[in-house]
């Protein structure tokens, strides 16, 4: 936009007078290509130096710059030279060469020479001003120059001051009013432009100052007008088409048509004339920046990557503005990062973020570009700036929301995706990755967010008319949720539909071979899981068959294998089901699972080789896995445990420290895994440090409630701690809550705990709870033999608990049931005698022998006991018949009594009653005389009331109703008197009497029923108190006892 | 078309202990359980009313049958005590052998009512006169603990499981070995033939049922559907219905469909493991008895 001095030629001649009157036409169209020519000529004639200048101009005119500073050097030199020139005179010249300097600068785009340019326009406007320092076009020029250096201030003064002597100076008010327009005074602009363009008379100037008029109106919201003016800009110029002012049309234009509220008409012709108006601009000048930008940018939406490219790049080159290369340069890189050049598309956008650092498209571009390159932390930053600066972009923070879930921080990526949600709710998709956000955490969360994420398929589907597809990971995924909540026949609805769909779109003719591939593996993936369901439906034999199915088209489906395997384990075939584990390693030699699941195995065969199997998983396959390093753990602490005796002591200690090694190293990896922590604690507490052991339990079971060895683990610590009764309790729950009463391990420990408490409180019952879980166990495993030891342990101990009680504290069934279950326990030692020599048994054959003999004992002591029992309970007998006979005798007396007084209470009554009657009727009678008579004779009336009621006191009946009753007949007596001959009448000797009848009728029984609890509360108590409880005795008569715990002890475990 | 069994009579603390077996006796029309609280109990199968309780063993019961016409009953107990009773005098007690320890599991009563046959721990099936107590055979098997034992209703074949899973078939007459059934590989509980004397049936740990074809001795199908041990199975007397009930510690009791190896229905009406079921002569109900320490009835929705 270049501003000249004043004057402009018309003219397209220049008529120049030479000497002798002579006229040189030079003609505009025609310049010579070397100015030399001309100012040779000029230099010569003397030609005046307004010639030179409009020489100069014409050649400026024509963007021949060069030219042009020459016509005006040669003019400044002959100026020099002329000795009759006044130096004023130069002053034009000097201007208009300082202007062209400015304009050089400004567009030369090496730095070193711009510089050149700006101070040989600095030292032309210093030689201007030494000749005139008031003339006011270098004013002008200064702010110009200011304007060039970006020194607002100065050029606004250096304006102001150009005003104030030529207030309709109008390059100074576009000047002005550009300075206002950068500092966003929109309003002032719009006044200064306005002015100029009132003082305006050429139309060079009023297409420059309606383009400021236009985009004030712009800026103020005012589109209408705004586009007024752009095209009055045209129309004022129509052959020179204007590239700004078709350049600003386009983009208002473009503009529009994005904005949905002006209707679809309204937005389509803005399109087309957006685009026209753009191809005109572009026509008008091929090389602006803007208007390559925006042809960029028409290109990249008509997908037509490679022309957006040349064009930004053109504009790239053109451009000088930071702001417009930056727009270049991410142009570029969209069309590169479209076409999957994103090394080059990453290499633009960071180049248009070096150029302008605010540029949010170039900032969301990288963060794709650097998600695409998996480096997803510089990713976050990038959408964290552009969501920072554009909190309103949504798209920004779904991007933000996923990029947090694939960075691991749930939370956030939470944060981010409800807030997107909470704006955007029919985003299927969005609420998809929602849900499998919150798969690990929130399970009702995940399968609410997928069943609306169908719901809404399914709405889309219907609105559009079609039938609804939902993705088949979709499906799976939501038959997954309900399988491991444990809805199987949910589960098994979703799977069905996942594969249909999978077969539908398999089926369908534009599917591509890839998505075919990814499709068939998706139903892979679906079927195993049905695999797994018909498994946890108890339907093995379909899941073998599905298994197998999978494995013969797919040989290397490690999961297949390992269930098949898993399933045969389950029926007790173990070698068969590390064969099938072993099918593995034909597709995967190093397949850690497989070699887990074959130490698993070998683990349960008791087979010392899982632990080189595990070892192998740890070498070869994964260092980390933790499941492994538990196993390993567990083998050693198993090894541990069954190194007993003082001579292993080294051994055991070792095999421990072994043991704890494999835990805590899980422990390192995991910090949280339960597994490892349960058996540091057991490793604890099996070398002696039980609190410690005790307080890691307690943790862990916080963590894991469900887990039912932490459960067993600690009622063991209870028992190491002698909390016997505490253990059985929590034996008891677990066997109940987790094992279904059926494992026999759980089962003997609580049989052991009661036991212990048995023997501890000398308690009969809790002996026989240890017998009846004794048996429970051996029921569930007769194979087991030491169980077999313990249930004749326990009537053993039984009977010597019986025998060594004090005759009033049993009983001779008791006794009977001690003999018959020393039968028992006589066979059963007998049976774990006769077991033959060579099988290895888990119990000591001397012992056995000894307990046999020791039984025999034990029943002769008992069996003498027996006869003296007898007798004792004879006695106890007549002694409990007598006292229960002079019970009965008190009893049936009191029954008399309170039968006597009963019949006395009633004849009271009854003549009560009686007399209560007759009363009442007198009354009755009374009234009905008093009713036929005047009112007159009240105080009759009175007397006999007050009469009336000391009978009433004598009767010595205090009846509230009645006393109300009379009360009331103090007060007002007319209505009284009506109320008598109401029916109301009828109920005063009424009711009391139902009443009465009505407490009679509730007392008897009542009192009736409570004698006789009283009496059978004292029967009870009676029998419950004979025979009388004598600590000491208790205590004397155990000192007999002769046995040793440690063997009984033994002989549970 | 697969009956409908419809769940009848419940009694509920029908033994003070959980109740490990069940029969029921055809003629009497009595059904026997047995429980860990050392008795046996006999109820009328018809009203469920308790009529006697057989009191003697000291150990809990583990097994009960009685002859083909029932008029005898045989229990047996953890400390290998055999027990006959009679149950046309009341449940008299007739014997009590005691089997040399270790040398008496569960029993099967023979059709005839002349022998009881017993697993033992040392492999052994031993079978005892029940006239007088006295051992009359003894089988031996591969040393492993025979845990279940089931005569044909013709008395013909004897077989028995073992606890690593192998099923063993004897010829009654000719005394020996028939055949050795592989296909479980955990303990076998509980075996019972169709009334065909032909068909096997047994039941695992391994959850599965299996159908044995004992003159081929092959394995004719493996039902699968239960989740937990598989405690008892009974074939359906009446042939026409082709059917095998089951009971399991998964609680649940099944009834399969022999012809097309499916469960046609499944009863969850017991809150502990199921240990007996048993029907009676005409194959038209049923008896189940559990831990939970209830015995339960179910009646085809066409009987009465």
């Amino acid at each position: 936009m270049a501003s000249t001095n004043g004057h402009v030629a018309r003219s397209r001649t220049i008529e120049v007078p030479l000497q002798h009157e002579q006229v040189l036409e030079v003609v505009c169209e025609d310049l010579p290509g070397n100015p030399v020519e001309l100012t040779d000529i000029f230099q010569q004639e003397g030609v005046g130096l307004l010639y030179y200048r409009l020489l100069a101009f014409e050649y400026y005119r024509q963007s021949k710059y060069d030219e042009s500073i020459k016509v005006l050097r040669a003019g400044l030199n002959a100026a020099n030279g002329a000795s009759q020139a006044q130096p004023r005179q130069k002053l034009p010249l000097l201007i208009l060469l300082a202007t062209l300097s400015i304009q050089l600068a400004k567009m030369s785009v090496d730095a070193t020479q711009k510089q050149t340019y700006m101070t040989e326009a600095v030292q032309l406007i210093n030689d201007a001003d030494r000749i005139n320092n008031q003339y006011e076009p270098t004013f002008i020029i200064k702010g110009i120059l200011y304007l060039q250096r970006g020194d607002l201030n100065e050029a606004f003064r250096s304006f102001t001051m150009t005003l104030e002597k030529l207030p309709s100076c109008v390059p100074a008010l576009i000047g002005k009013g550009r300075i206002q327009y950068t500092r966003k005074q929109y309003r002032q602009a719009l006044k200064t432009y306005q002015s100029a363009l009132s003082y305006s008379t050429g139309n060079e100037y009023n297409v420059e100052i309606r383009l400021g008029i236009g985009l004030c109106y712009h800026q103020l919201g005012m589109n209408a007008e705004a586009k007024a003016a752009f095209k009055r800009c045209l129309q004022l110029n129509p052959s020179k088409s204007n590239p700004i002012s078709l350049i600003l049309l386009a983009i208002m234009e473009l503009n529009e048509s994005k904005d949905r509220e002006l209707g679809i008409v309204h937005q389509e012709t803005s399109l087309k004339q957006g685009l026209q108006h753009m191809q005109m601009a572009h026509a008008a000048n091929k090389k602006d920046p803007v208007v390559l930008n925006m042809l960029a940018n028409h290109f990249f939406l008509t997908k037509d990557f490679a022309k957006s490219v040349k064009c930004a790049t053109r504009s790239y080159n053109i451009s000088r503005q930071n702001q417009v290369k930056a727009e270049a340069a991410y142009q570029v890189a969209r069309a590169q990062h479209q076409m999957q050049q994103f090394d080059d598309a990453f290499k633009h956008y960071s180049e248009a973020l070096q150029l302008n650092p605010d540029h949010i498209l170039s900032q969301f571009g990288i963060g794709q570009i650097y998600l695409k390159k998996g480096e997803i932390d510089k990713s976050i930053q990038y959408f964290d700036k552009v969501y920072a600066t554009e909190p309103r972009c949504i798209e920004a923070l779904k991007v933000l929301g996923s990029l947090y879930a694939l960075a691991g921080k749930k939370e956030k990526a939470m944060e981010c995706l409800v807030k997107v949600l909470s704006e955007i709710k029919d985003d299927a998709m969005l609420l998809i990755e929602v849900a499998q956000l919150s798969e690990q955490g929130d399970e009702k969360r995940t399968l609410k967010a997928y069943e609306q994420a169908v719901e809404l398929y399914k709405r889309q589907a219907t609105e559009n008319g079609d039938e609804s597809h939902i993705m088949p990971e979709v499906l799976n995924n939501i038959a997954a949720m309900y399988h491991m909540r444990g809805d199987l026949d949910d589960a098994e609805h979703h799977y069905g539909l996942a594969v249909k769909e999978c077969e539908r779109q398999m089926s369908q003719a534009d599917t591509d071979d890839s998505t075919k591939q990814r499709l068939a593996g998706f139903e892979l993936t679906i079927s195993y899981n049905l695999g797994r369901l018909c498994e946890d439906k108890g339907d093995l034999d379909k899941a073998v068959e599905i298994y197998k199915n999978i494995i013969n088209g797919n040989p290397g489906y490690a999961d297949a294998h390992l269930r098949l395997g898993a399933i045969e384990q389950n029926k007790g075939h173990v070698t068969d089901a590390i064969e099938h584990y072993k099918d593995v390693f034909d597709s995967n030699a190093n397949n850690a699972d497989a070699w887990t699941m074959i130490g698993q195995a070998q683990m349960s065969m008791n087979e010392k080789i899982c632990k080189r199997s595990f070892e192998k998983v740890l070498k070869d396959c994964d260092k980390n896995d933790l499941y492994t390093h538990v196993a390993l753990g567990n083998y050693h602490s198993n090894t541990a445990r069954e190194l007993k005796g003082d001579d292993k002591r080294a051994a055991r200690a070792e095999a421990y420290k072994l043991a704890t090694g494999f835990f805590s190293q899980t422990l390192k990896r995991d910090p949280y895994n339960v597994y490892a922590a349960n058996g540091i604690a057991i490793t604890l507490a099996e070398r002696g440090h039980i609190n410690e052991a005790k307080e890691i339990f307690n943790q862990v079971r916080e963590s894991a409630v469900n887990n039912p060895s932490i459960w067993i683990n600690l009622a063991h610590v209870h028992v190491e701690l002698g909390q016997f009764k505490q253990a059985a309790v929590m034996y008891e729950n677990a066997s109940k809550k987790y094992f279904d009463n059926k494992d026999t391990n759980v089962l003997l420990c609580i049989a052991k705990m009661h036991f212990m408490v048995g023997k501890a409180d000398k308690n009969a019952e809790e002996m026989l709870l240890a017998l009846s879980y004794s048996e429970q166990a051996y029921e569930a495993d007769p194979s087991d033999k030491t169980i077999l030891y313990d249930i004749a342990l326990v009537h053993q101990t039984y009977a010597q608990l019986i025998s060594d009680l004090p005759k009033d504290q049993r009983t001779t069934e008791q006794m009977r049931k001690a003999i018959t279950g020393l039968e028992a326990s006589k066979s059963g030692f007998q049976t774990l005698l006769d077991v033959s020599p060579e099988e290895h048994v888990h119990y000591d054959r001397k012992i056995v022998e000894q307990r046999q003999r020791h039984g025999e004992s034990l029943r002769t002591q008992i069996e003498r006991k027996l006869a003296d029992q007898v007798q004792f309970e004879e006695e106890r007998k007549q002694r409990t018949e007598e006292s229960r006979k002079k019970r009965e005798e008190e009893h049936r007396r009191r029954d008399e009594e309170i039968q006597e007084r009963r019949e006395q209470e009633e004849l009271d009554r009854k003549r009560m009653e009686d007399e209560r009657q007759r009363i009442m009727e007198k009354v009755r009678q009374e009234n009905l005389l008093l009713a036929s008579q005047e009112v007159g004779e009240s105080d009759e009336e009175e007397k006999q009331k007050k009469k009336k009621r000391k009978k009433d006191l004598d009767d010595g009946i205090i009846n509230d109703d009645e006393e109300m009753e009379d009360a009331d007949a103090e007060a007002p007596r007319r209505p009284r008197k009506r109320k008598e001959k109401d029916p109301s009448e009828k109920k005063e000797p009424k009711r009391p009497k139902r009443r009465k009848s009505e407490d009679l009728d509730a007392d008897k029984p009542k009192r009736r029923v409570r004698t006789k609890q009283i009496i059978e509360s004292e029967d009870e108590e009676d029998e419950a108190l004979s025979p009388p409880t004598n600590p000491t005795e208790v205590e004397a008569s155990h000192q007999s006892r002769i046995r040793d715990d440690d063997d009984d002890e033994d002989g549970e475990e | 078309m697969p009956t409908t069994y419809i769940p009848t009579i419940v009694k509920d603390d029908a033994h003070r202990e959980g109740i490990w077996c069940v029969a029921w006796a055809p003629s009497s029309d009595l059904v026997l359980t047995g429980s860990l609280d050392n008795t046996v109990k006999c109820w009328n199968g018809t009203t469920g009313d308790e009529k006697h309780i057989l009191e003697g063993h000291e150990t809990g019961i583990i097994s009960v049958d009685t002859n083909k016409q029932g008029t005898l009953a045989v229990s047996t107990s953890i400390d290998s005590n055999i027990r006959v009773w009679d149950l046309e005098n009341d449940g008299k007690l007739l014997h009590s052998i005691n089997a040399p320890p270790g040398q008496a599991w569960t029993a099967k009563c023979s059709p005839d009512g002349a022998f009881v046959a017993s697993g033992s721990h040392s492999g052994n099936l031993n079978i005892y006169k029940i006239e007088d107590g006295s051992q009359a055979s003894s089988l031996s098997t591969k040393n492993q603990f025979i845990m279940s034992t089931a005569y044909s209703s013709d008395g013909k074949y004897l077989a028995c499981g073992a606890d690593n899973g192998t099923i063993y078939v004897f010829d009654v007459e000719a005394n020996h070995l028939i055949h050795t059934l592989q296909g479980h590989a955990l303990a076998v509980r509980t075996l019972s033939f169709a009334r065909d004397n032909r068909t096997l049936i047994s039941g695992s740990d391994d959850k599965r049922i299996h159908i044995f074809d004992v003159q081929h001795g092959k394995v004719a199908a493996a039902l699968t559907g239960h989740n937990g041990w598989v405690l008892s199975v009974a074939s359906n007397p009446d042939t026409s219905k082709q059917q095998i009930a089951s009971s399991s510690s998964d609680k649940k009791i099944k009834i399969w469909d022999m012809g097309l190896h499916q469960a046609i229905e499944t009863h969850e009406v017991h809150t502990d493991q199921v240990w007996g079921i048993a029907w009676n002569v005409e194959g038209t109900k049923l008896v189940s008895a559990s831990d939970d320490k209830s015995v339960k009835w179910f009646a085809s929705s066409g009987s009465s």
